[in-house]
């Protein structure tokens, strides 16, 4: 029963682990740029989590086409989509804080 | 349709919008910016107002955005209580603004100035946005606007220090933005939705609750985060010590304020279930423990505003317990304490702010006896010290009783002995800080001039009026009384 | 000691997340229920309501456009905040010129290639409603043109092209176009941002303009964000 539930969400079981290593790079790595990507790891595998529960078996992308009756749901993809937005933004505004604290202290250096 | 049915979504947009269209005018002319923005948070003051009253005579209501209902569009929600939040992020911002003008000129950079104020009313915009939603991804948004405007703010002096506080808030903010979105996967797994009331209500109706009570679980530590709870308040004495002092007036006497409000929504809005699982025992656990922790820390801390950043973490501990205590007195509790925190917090700050607009004295060792020679500022400044420190006749003592008798009715005792030791603990370092100011003799005797009307006037008004809230409890009680009732019947 | 104790709580995480992943629905199931409760209106009538055959481009643009703004929002936030913590970018002073200069061939090459890209970009973004894509693909199509563009003709040239206060003006009237639309719906007398309430064609226009205006933004950030880190390699 397990086993066979490990099986049929799979996608689920990889972004969980995904999310474990992004939020490890987050939590336990002092580099900024490794505390960044990690961060991107995270937000990608929430990504994949919301569009893993949109699914549905056999369905086609929600792009309407004649003839076709089985969609999967748009309403996930829709979400990632946004959020995905937010994300850059959130990846460039720590970019922005992590080269201007470098910039400083390269000048306390000098 | 009355007016007041489209005022809340104004309160929303119009700061929003005014900031992107000043970023355009600032090309033009830079010295339409302050006055615009200003007269924005007016607006916007104005219509919380007509927003709580039209809401107290004729009941909660809905706002259906596009017009499309509720599982396919989205859903604003507006009560009570949310009025009442509204009200007072309005006014705070307000007065922040007033104050923000001769500060700013003086301690930030004249390009970063136009900046500063887009930013303070995008942060004002999307707290009301959050406040007032009723869709799950909706409030991810708008908490992750509120999150990007509040970093960049502790950022924007641009020195060393700054930056890092911002990048630290930036890694503990993502995290909770993220946890939402996980949370809100979750949820949305299992019920299909990401409106706020069907969600409760499948949640009511539903017996396998395995998923939901994981996608709470990581809500609550999301908004934990934001409110900056016991174990998650790291990153605040930084973030709010660091930050212009009318930043720190708004991140700790509203933000985490909305943290809190964040996990009301969660605990009664979204999910009027969990009050009966195992796992929010060990929150109130921790939140209690923050109250002591929180005072404790604010007894050894020599820089003055970080010693009232620290003293939040105490502070938004009280007003969390009474979020997890579920009962009437608790809320209640919780409510005032949210009020007086958001009042007298930002004058404390606005206090702070004056003192370094005047000498730059940071350290509470530089500023002996300033009392004496700013007695005006410093009154108003020990009048909001009372109140956070729960002296009776002021707004927090009342808060504090509140809470005090909600943890008796309840028989915990831990939670009483804790609230009693955390009051005592305030009440020593707000000793600290007066003796430091008023009995002791200044080092030197350079004259100082009392703070410009500008910096006078916020910090007088949001002092008298936890003044005049906890003299007159009832005042408040008109604020928030209908809301905790409200709240309490989502539970039933 | 430290690390150890992360370990062990991200272990705990983990652990926990698992056991909760196994609870859930099996995935792609037609009867669960986030196949169940809204997705059937949005198969059915989505493509009626909202003149978009994309479903995904239906509900950015139209159930849920009040997401999509406050996204708009998120991104001139960030915006706005790299103009304050950054300062103004300065074309003259200090930004590097190309180690290498590249061979007039591949000069030529793009200056050939670069208004495809751009065609092909604003098909995209324009298409959004009838067809795979949409204004945030279009966008980051765009994107990568500025950023090829400035890969070749150097970072200052770039700069001086599209500098950032000309960066925050487009992307702010985007913005604005957005919370118009939204404002203008109040006084036609519905609820804010509430396309339907035009006629047909003026709705199909204003959804293209709100493509343009995603596709807009988002490029702008994602050049933007080309841009800063471009900043760290100067010396």
């Amino acid at each position: 029963m397990m086993i066979t539930r490990v099986f049929s969400n799979l996608i689920y079981v990889a972004s969980m682990i995904l999310f474990l290593i992004g939020f490890y790079a987050v939590a336990l790595r002092p580099n900024l740029i490794k505390k960044i990507i990690g961060i991107n790891i995270m937000e990608t595998s929430i990504f994949l989590f919301l569009i893993g529960i949109g699914n549905r078996k056999g369905g086609a992308a929600p792009l309407i086409v004649d003839g076709v009756k089985n969609y999967v749901n748009p309403l996930p993809q829709a979400v990632v989509l946004m959020a995905l937005v937010v994300g850059v933004g959130t990846t460039a505004l720590a970019l922005i804080l992590a080269v201007k604290l470098f910039e400083r202290e390269e000048e306390e250096q000098l | 349709m009355s007016i007041v049915y489209h005022l809340p979504i104004l309160i929303t947009v119009a700061p929003l919008a005014v900031a992107v269209l000043l970023s355009i005018l600032l090309n033009l002319n830079r010295r339409v910016v302050y006055p615009l923005s200003l007269l924005t948070m007016f607006f916007c003051f104005v219509s919380a107002i007509f927003v709580a009253l039209g809401v107290l005579k004729g009941g909660a209501f809905v706002y259906y955005m596009s017009n499309w209902p509720p599982p396919w569009g989205i859903e604003l929600l507006i009560d009570n209580i949310t009025a009442f939040i509204l009200l007072l992020i309005t006014f705070v911002g307000f007065f922040v603004f007033i104050f923000s003008k001769p500060y700013v000129k003086k301690e930030l950079e004249k390009e970063k100035a136009p900046f500063y104020y887009i930013l303070t009313l995008l942060l004002l915009g999307s707290m009301t946005g959050f406040v007032i939603s009723g869709d799950i991804f909706n409030m991810f948004i708008f908490f992750e606007i509120l999150s990007l405007s509040s970093y960049s703010l502790v950022a924007i002096a641009g020195d060393k220090e700054a930056l890092r506080a911002g990048f630290k808030y930036l890694v503990m903010g993502v995290i909770s933005s993220l946890f939402v979105l996980l949370g809100l996967g979750f949820i949305y797994s299992v019920t299909g939705t990401l409106n706020v009331s069907q969600i409760a209500s499948w949640v009511r109706s539903s017996s396998d609750l395995t998923v939901v009570y994981t996608g709470a679980l990581f809500l609550i530590v999301a908004f934990v985060i934001e409110a900056a709870l016991f174990p998650m308040h790291i990153w605040l004495p930084q973030a709010h010590g660091k930050a212009p002092a009318p930043v720190s007036a708004v991140l700790s006497g509203l933000v985490i304020g909305v943290g809190v409000v964040g996990i009301i929504k969660v605990i009664y809005y979204i999910l009027p279930i969990v009050y009966s699982a195992e796992f929010i025992i060990l929150f109130r656990v921790l939140a209690t423990i923050g109250i002591v922790f929180g005072a404790i820390f604010a007894l050894f801390e020599s820089d003055l505003k970080v010693l009232l950043a620290q003293s939040s973490i105490s502070q938004i501990g009280f007003a969390a317990i009474g979020v997890f205590l579920f009962s009437y007195l608790g809320l209640a509790g919780s409510m005032l304490q949210i009020l007086n925190h958001a009042l007298a917090k930002s004058a404390l700050f606005f206090g702070a702010g004056a003192i370094i607009y005047r000498t730059g004295f940071r350290k509470l060792d530089e500023m002996r006896g300033i009392g004496k020679k700013m007695p005006i500022t410093m009154g108003f400044f020990a009048i909001s010290l009372a109140s956070i420190a729960g002296i009776p006749m002021t707004c927090g003592f009342a808060s504090k009783y509140y809470l005090c008798f909600a943890a008796i009715r309840q028989g915990l005792w831990g939670m009483v002995g804790a609230i009693l030791l955390g009051s005592f603990l305030s009440i020593l370092y707000c000793i600290r800080i007066i003796n430091c100011i008023f009995f002791e003799e200044p080092e030197s005797e350079a004259e100082v001039l009392e703070a410009p009307l500008e910096m006078l006037i916020p910090l007088g008004v949001l002092s008298l009026f936890s003044l005049l809230f906890g003299l007159f409890p009832k005042m408040a009680f008109v604020l928030i009384e209908p809301g905790v009732k409200e709240l309490l019947v989502l539970l039933r | 000691m430290r690390k150890l104790g992360s370990f062990l709580f991200l272990t705990l995480i983990g652990l926990f997340l698992l056991l909760t992943v196994l609870e859930m629905p099996i995935m792609g199931d037609p009867a669960n229920p986030s196949n169940t409760v809204t997705t059937p209106r949005y198969i059915s009538e989505g493509a009626r309501e909202t003149n978009c055959k994309n479903l995904v481009s239906a509900i950015m643009l139209n159930y849920r456009s009040y997401d999509t703004m406050g996204e708009m929002v998120a991104i001139f936030t960030v915006l706005a905040a790299a103009l304050a913590i950054l300062g103004r970018e300065k074309a003259k002073r200090g930004l590097s010129p190309l180690k290498v200069e590249p061979s007039p061939l591949i000069k030529i090459t793009m200056v050939i290639y670069i208004p495809f890209f751009i065609v092909f970009a604003c098909y995209v973004a324009i298409n959004g409603c009838y067809s795979v894509g949409g204004g945030f693909q279009g966008g980051v199509i765009l994107a990568s043109v500025i950023i090829i563009f400035a890969l070749i003709f150097g970072f200052d040239e770039a700069v001086k092209k599209f500098p950032a206060s000309k960066r925050v003006f487009f992307e702010g009237l985007a913005v604005l176009y957005f919370m118009l639309l939204g404002l203008m719906s109040l006084f036609v007398g519905g609820n804010f941002l509430n396309l339907n309430l035009f006629g047909s064609p003026v709705r199909k226009l204003f959804t293209l303009g709100l493509e343009i205006g995603i596709g807009l933004t988002s490029g702008i950030t994602i050049a933007s964000l080309f841009y800063i880190l471009k900043k760290v390699e100067r010396e």
